[in-house]
């Protein structure tokens, strides 16, 4: 190769380097995520715990020697592990408060989703503004009114959406008492913030040739979300409602802690009577009803032939 | 991210409206709701002072606490302490589910008819990783939390890792899902022009699917935020132990003063990734 190919040659790679996107933000925002990371490692501790070492030891040999279940521990025989089970399945409330779980979850994503679709088409982009899906509206005395419910619908989801499930049901149950509707509330209320920003991000992705059509023969942008976005878009609100229900079986297990029944109810009772055979059955019981949830959402969704 | 063809009409979408109506009917009447209870005894009044406290937070206690830290730098170090534990978890959860994610997922194997004895290895180690993830993310961090607690006592560890290990699952299973979905035509074109298939999952299908992970990512986060300020419950002082202490005394306006707070840090963090994703697009 001559030495003037291989300057041009040089030539070009230089210009290509300078040519090289510098994304300032992406450098600057990797050195705080690292920054912060380091600073939340050498910060200190979370907690300062009273335990000694050999206290923390002592308690784990206590924990791990109850686990399994008492009349099987006394005989050495699984076989005893049956008529344990069906007793506290039976007796012990447990197939009833999986089923408190199971329609919490239920009640609480029907009310979300359905506050939710109430809400939508104001926090929709492309519905609630002067133009409609970019066709020029009728007369408007006070066009402003769009934005402003466009922008105050988003701001219910965004803050909705920002209360953890577990700190809204304990308020609510200071302010209700132990009742159902404290924690289906809690889950609707969260709920409702995150399934009202994904609807209005179907809304907004919709195809807009049939709510077009139906704004430009005369309909009002209700009539177009009614008419023609919700039936368009049908299966894949569906399938969200059934990813949020799938997380709100997740959620309902443990909202039982704050003393409605449902089967964290049962799991902070067993620890507090220490029986932590009879905690980890119900765990593991929760457990599996998470999953059975998630292959059921898994089913619905194959089924509607959507991905999420 | 949403590919694939769908029907329109799933034979009848009033037989799925109609069953899913039935179910919640069927729930409502095991719980016992009625929505009458909701408007009886005090629950009105008690609502209304919850609600008309969210237009004046408190800026100050309520009732003043002799020798007490201000009210204001309690609330500033509770934020960062419910910070700093979103980002230990997260920064335990992510490597976790990463490492879970790579296993599961296929799209950088080599050729496994050609090289049968990497399959024998591969496969064993990509449904072990599947258990692991859907065991890990089906028991709530919570419950996590209550158990380390239980068996070991309440430590900066057992908190940490009490959330960091559904966070690993929920992020792996996320993780491997958008590995899948992406579109394997540079991944394809980099191997047919003699990549590795290492090399061409790193250079051809990474880069595309990276600003969804990253996305998600920050989604995650926000929920260790949520979860972080959750686990004031069982003893660590975050947001939601002021919380539960506030309410305790009744103190709505201090209760709203966190709840703000929460709402900021969600805000922002939210803000952040959809900046970044706007300039990883372009």
């Amino acid at each position: 190769m001559s030495a003037r190919a291989e300057e041009t040659r040089l030539a070009r790679i230089a210009y290509l380097r300078r040519q090289q996107p510098r994304p300032w933000f992406l450098y600057l925002s990797l050195l705080a995520i690292i920054l912060a990371g380091g600073w939340a490692w050498t910060a200190g501790d979370l907690y300062t715990s009273v335990l000694t070492a050999s206290q923390r030891s002592a308690n784990l040999e206590r924990f791990i020697g109850k686990l399994t279940p008492a009349p099987v521990q006394a005989s050495g025989d699984w076989s005893d592990f049956r008529p344990w089970a069906m007793e506290l399945l039976v007796e012990g409330e447990a197939l009833k408060a999986v089923g408190m779980t199971l329609a919490l979850a239920t009640a609480a994503a029907a009310l979300s989703g359905l506050f939710a679709l109430l809400f939508i088409p104001g926090a929709a982009r492309n519905l609630s503004t002067p133009r409609p899906l970019g066709i020029t509206g009728g007369r408007d005395t006070f066009p402003l009114i769009w934005d402003i419910i466009n922008k105050v619908s988003r701001l219910a989801f965004v803050f909705t959406r920002s209360l953890p499930e577990y700190i809204l049901g304990f308020l609510l149950i200071s302010i209700l008492g132990p009742d159902p509707w404290a924690l289906v509330l809690a889950l609707a209320i969260h709920n409702f913030g995150i399934l009202g920003r994904l609807g209005s991000e179907v809304v907004e992705n919709a195809p807009p040739r049939p709510a077009r059509t139906v704004i430009a023969h005369g309909g009002g942008r209700l009539g177009a979300y009614l008419a023609a976005i919700l039936p368009e878009s049908f299966n894949r609100m569906v399938v969200y409602f059934f990813y949020r229900w799938e997380t709100c079986v997740r959620e309902a297990t443990v909202l039982g802690m704050l003393g409605v029944i449902s089967l964290g109810f049962l799991i902070t009772n067993a620890k507090a009577a220490r029986s932590f055979d009879q905690m980890l059955f119900f765990v593991l019981l929760g457990a599996l009803i998470v999953l059975a949830g998630d292959l059921l959402s898994l089913l619905v969704r194959r089924w509607l032939r959507v991905e999420r | 991210m949403l590919a694939g063809t769908y029907r329109h009409y799933l034979g009848s979408r009033r037989a799925t409206l109609l069953a899913i109506t039935l179910c919640v009917l069927v729930s409502f009447w095991l719980l016992g709701l009625n929505p009458l209870r909701l408007f009886s005894g005090n629950n009105l009044t008690l609502t209304r002072d919850f609600l008309l406290s969210a237009f004046q937070p408190a800026l100050d206690y309520q009732k003043p606490i002799e020798g007490a830290e201000p009210f204001l730098l309690t609330v500033i170090s509770t934020t960062l302490l419910t910070l700093r534990f979103a980002l230990l978890a997260m920064s335990v959860a992510i490597p976790c589910g990463a490492l879970l994610a790579l296993l599961a997922s296929t799209a950088w194997w080599p050729d496994i008819r050609r090289h049968k004895m990497l399959g024998w290895v591969l496969r064993p180690l990509c449904l072990s990783s599947r258990i692991i993830m859907a065991f890990s993310r089906s028991i709530h961090e919570l419950i996590w939390g209550l158990l380390f607690i239980t068996a070991m006592g309440l430590s900066t560890d057992a908190a940490i890792i009490a959330v960091a290990i559904p966070y690993s699952g929920i992020l792996a299973k996320i993780y491997s899902e958008m590995f899948e979905e992406h579109s394997r035509e540079a991944q394809r074109a980099l191997q047919a022009i003699g990549a590795g298939s290492i090399v061409a999952f790193l250079a051809g299908l990474l880069p595309r699917a990276l600003p969804d992970l990253i996305t998600y990512t920050f989604y995650r986060l926000e929920c260790a935020v949520r979860t972080a300020a959750v686990f004031g419950f069982v003893g660590i002082e975050t947001i939601g132990y002021r919380i539960k202490l506030a309410s305790d005394e009744f103190h709505y306006r201090e209760i709203w003063t966190y709840l703000y707070v929460l709402f900021a840090m969600i805000m922002v963090i939210e803000w952040w990734s959809r900046a970044l994703r706007k300039r990883m697009e372009t």
